[in-house]
């Protein structure tokens, strides 16, 4: 009898393995976090109108500020050619440094640094992003969130329209309006 | 459940399984080629596409230690949650080449690499960097181990002698389990598990703490439900325990990064279980049943600070008090411990990269005990002060030689050093090879320095024939601790992006190891007891066992909705100069499994609905009736709605009920067999 009940379960055993595989279904992507994001902050510089005499040159500037938070997953972006300009990408530590960027992306480390840059940034056309909590709620444009196991986005247009930076439709109907104006 | 039968026809089944477990193992391994080549571009992805993928969960910090030249597995929260464990005990089991074996409702024996027992002597466990190693008796108490599990970012396990880092006792192993940030647990959570076995209802609640700072409050009431005996009859082991605890986590204000950390639990338990005593009685019986009750109470409270310089470099100084309380029929042990730590990690410098800490811990208890359980001290402090150093030299841009030693001085053997070398070859982006070799301590337990147990009475043996004869255990403050001398070489290998396996083996050679053998007989008189005829055993240290096997474990993501991961470990243990005089000297050949395997599908039927099984398996473990056995485990989970998940879960589905150990340090515990369980859980996120 102890013998048989082995049997059994050797049976459903390879039943279960030879049976699991076939049940293949299409589900969605799934994606290492930093990989969405910085195919979000691509698809940002793709959908984000700058003002003309910004985009006199040749290149879009995309710095980062503070240590690389994207474990090297934004290097492939540099070189890449988006509406006929190409990206080159920067790491920046100081915030001096930031005026030639088109976008800056603060790592949520130096959160205590923001409100410094953002006061140097007032009033230039740049895009700001980060991932640190009430980053829009503080005057920065984009902030990178979680909801159940996905990423989403906050995007504060008082801080754009302040900048002179104009987000087009496809992407302002995927995030989430920050309203608390400030 | 009859274990009489088969157990020679399960031990023949053993070898094919493990062959089957094996054979699978090795078929992830080749199948590869066809799933190659699949990075994905994420700039060639549409916004729409970017926002609906799933974040994958492998973490920074576990990647980081995937790359670490050790045998080391990173147990994460989705693992945790897939596997329906309710208990961290219980979530154990998935990680390759660790046992785990539940005793009775409210008590569980787990090891890494043999000398399985409910205190597992050569394991580290700690939690948020808090050590719950009970010196008394140097073991772990798991009934009292819990939080939310959900809550738990991952627990990281190293098998083999952490030592240069972890400290003392890490002799075949840490469990590092690390709850999340207070950032990462905001909102409500409230869970309700209701089943025929275990069940509890948990409430957390994260909130802001200023512009800087988060923190989380939880409390949590678990019932777990009585089992049945080996021979049959309610096995009156049931466990009701509640918790409460919080953490908050905040930033500095000022140019420095700073974080700050304080965190605290409390807990109150009660339980139960039949244990049988010697009964002083001249002609006989000399053993009673008593149901004996475990009350545990307990709370810690830990602050850290953490400074970051670079991003290589950064100071900890972390410190706790812990007090703890158990009352048991034979023995009540409290116990106040406080602990001081400071870590230093320097930048790179040329081929160096060094990592310095020191440590203090300060230990008081308070003893009382039985007609059975006496003891010199009644109230005992001890001191450990701790200090180690770590060089990681980069010897060309593939090699990589790790040298460190920990140095410890504690009050029962003075000053240990416990060195440790590692040499990692990274031989390409994909696959790497380590070596290591590795001396550990165990310092003695006060049970081995201070103890006097009567483990048995009897009327034979004594030459007056008119006294009662007891064996007793008794201790030797002589006694030096365990020493291993640990020898590893490791292989892992990323085949494609979907495909890899990990591979290590070992050779342990331990000495002094603490088994207790027959000293001088003598005429012995306590108290009011009769004058009896006593057999002490005391730990000597004489003997010394060879421990070697392998672990293997591949992970096979089949599809993006479909995950296999299987496991296989083979562990051979040989004692050696054990006399006829010695007690229970052979149990650890026999205490822990041969062969343990086990597989995991996990299966994500469509975006809101998971489905997850597990098999394991164990070979027997023929001197204490357990029959080689395997389990079963399956899990539906239902996200309804935004928020709100139900799930499903049957644990054992192939048997009524199994008997899946007998602790060798304490037999006189019944014999009692784990039911199938069932049950229901709701997850309510807001």
């Amino acid at each position: 009898m102890a013998f048989l009940k082995c049997r059994l379960h050797l049976l459903a055993f390879w039943l279960f393995i030879a049976l699991l595989p076939q049940f293949s279904y299409a589900a969605g992507l799934e994606l290492q976090e930093q990989e969405i994001k910085a195919g979000l902050l691509y698809n940002f510089i793709k959908y984000t109108d700058w003002p003309a005499e910004k985009m006199s040159g040749q290149a879009i500037t995309v710095c980062i500020f503070g240590s690389d938070p994207f474990d090297g997953r934004l290097k492939p972006m540099d070189g890449r050619t988006v509406n006929q300009h190409e990206i080159s990408l920067r790491a920046i530590h100081s915030i001096a440094d930031s005026k030639d960027c088109h976008l800056i992306y603060v790592n949520g480390d130096e959160k205590n640094s923001w409100p410094k840059l953002q006061e140097f940034l007032a009033g230039k056309p740049v895009l700001t992003i980060s991932d640190f909590d009430g980053f829009a709620q503080s005057g920065g444009m984009i902030e990178f969130g979680h909801k159940d196991n996905h990423i989403n986005a906050e995007l504060n247009k008082e801080a754009l329209s302040g900048a002179s930076l104009h987000v087009q439709d496809r992407l302002l109907k995927l995030v989430t309006i920050y309203s608390g104006g400030r | 459940m009859p274990y009489q039968k088969g157990i020679s026809k399960k031990d023949t089944t053993a070898l094919r399984y493990s062959a089957a477990f094996l054979f699978s193992a090795l078929n992830l391994a080749v199948m590869p080629a066809a799933y190659a080549a699949d990075d994905v571009d994420s700039f060639a992805l549409s916004p729409e596409q970017l926002f609906n993928a799933t974040v994958t969960s492998v973490s920074k910090t576990s990647q980081k230690l995937m790359d670490a030249p050790a045998a080391i597995y990173v147990l994460t929260n989705e693992e945790i949650m897939r596997s329906g464990a309710t208990s961290i005990p219980e979530a154990l089991r998935l990680v390759p080449g660790v046992q785990v074996a539940r005793v009775n409702a409210n008590s569980w024996a787990i090891s890494i690499r043999g000398f399985n027992s409910t205190l597992d002597d050569k394991l580290l466990v700690l939690i948020d960097g808090r050590t719950v190693y009970d010196p008394l008796f140097s073991g772990v108490y798991w009934d009292i181990q819990d939080t939310v599990l959900e809550d738990i970012d991952r627990i990281e396990v190293i098998r083999g002698p952490g030592a240069t880092l972890w400290g003392a006792n890490a002799v075949n192993g840490v469990i590092n389990i690390i709850t999340k940030k207070a950032a990462d647990t905001q909102g409500n959570l409230a869970s309700t598990t209701y089943g025929n076995q275990d069940g509890n209802v948990e409430e957390r609640y994260g909130g802001k703490l200023g512009d800087n700072g988060y923190y989380r409050v939880y409390g949590k009431y678990l019932e777990r439900d009585n089992e049945e005996l080996d021979t049959g009859g309610n096995a009156r082991d049931a466990q009701e325990e509640s918790r409460g605890g919080f953490r908050a986590d905040w930033k500095g204000t000022g140019d420095a990064k700073d974080d700050f950390t304080f965190q605290g639990d409390a807990y109150n338990s009660g339980a139960s279980q039949y244990r049988f005593q010697p009964l002083f009685s001249l002609p006989g019986p000399h053993t009673q049943l008593d149901l004996e009750e475990l009350d545990a109470h307990g709370g810690n409270m830990l602050g850290r600070w953490n400074r970051t310089f670079s991003e290589d470099s950064k100071f900890t100084l972390q410190s706790y008090v812990d007090y703890t309380s158990r009352d048991q029929l034979v023995l009540r042990d409290k116990r106040a411990t406080f602990d001081i730590d400071a870590q230093y990690e320097f930048p790179q410098m040329d081929r160096h990269k060094i990592i310095i800490g020191g440590g203090y811990r300060y230990s008081h208890d308070n003893l009382t005990g039985s007609q059975f359980v006496t003891f010199t001290d009644i109230g005992e402090n001890t001191n450990i002060l701790s200090s180690f150093i770590q060089d990681k030299i980069t010897l060309d841009p593939q090699w990589f030689l790790t040298l460190g030693s920990k140095f410890e001085h504690n009050d029962y053997t003075g000053f240990v050093a416990e060195p440790n070398a590692r040499l990692q070859w990274q031989i390409d982006d994909s696959q790497m090879a380590w070596s290591s070799a590795s001396h550990a301590v165990r310092t003695p337990s006060r049970l081995e320095e201070d103890l006097h147990l009567i483990q048995a009475a009897g009327s034979a043996g004594g030459p007056p024939a008119t006294l009662l004869t007891s064996l007793d255990t008794i201790a030797n403050p002589g006694y030096n601790g365990e020493e291993v001398n640990a020898y590893e070489l490791g292989y892992r290998k990323q085949w494609t992006p979907k495909v890899s396996t990990d591979i290590a083996t070992f050779y342990n050679a331990y000495h002094g190891l603490s088994t207790y053998t027959l000293a001088t007989p003598a005429i012995f008189v306590i108290g009011t007891d009769p004058t009896r005829f006593e057999e002490p055993f005391a730990p000597d240290g004489n003997a010394w066992a060879e421990t070697y096997g392998v672990e293997t474990t591949a992970n096979w993501r089949v599809l993006n909705n479909l995950n296999l991961s299987a496991s296989h470990s083979v562990l051979v243990i040989a004692m050696h100069d054990i006399t006829a005089n010695t007690l229970g000297a052979q149990a650890p050949e026999k205490q822990s499994p041969k062969y343990q395997a086990n597989l995991h599908a996990a299966w994500d039927i469509t975006k809101d609905v998971t489905y997850d099984a597990m098999f394991y398996y164990n070979s027997a473990l023929t001197s204490y009736l357990v029959q080689s056995h395997t389990r079963l485990d399956m899990r539906l989970g239902w996200r309804v709605a935004d928020g709100v998940e139900l799930s499903l879960v049957g644990q054992d589905l192939l048997d009524p009920s199994t008997h899946e150990f007998v602790s060798p340090t304490d037999g006189h515990v019944l014999p009692v067999d784990i039911s199938r369980a069932i049950y229901g859980k709701v997850t309510w996120r807001f």
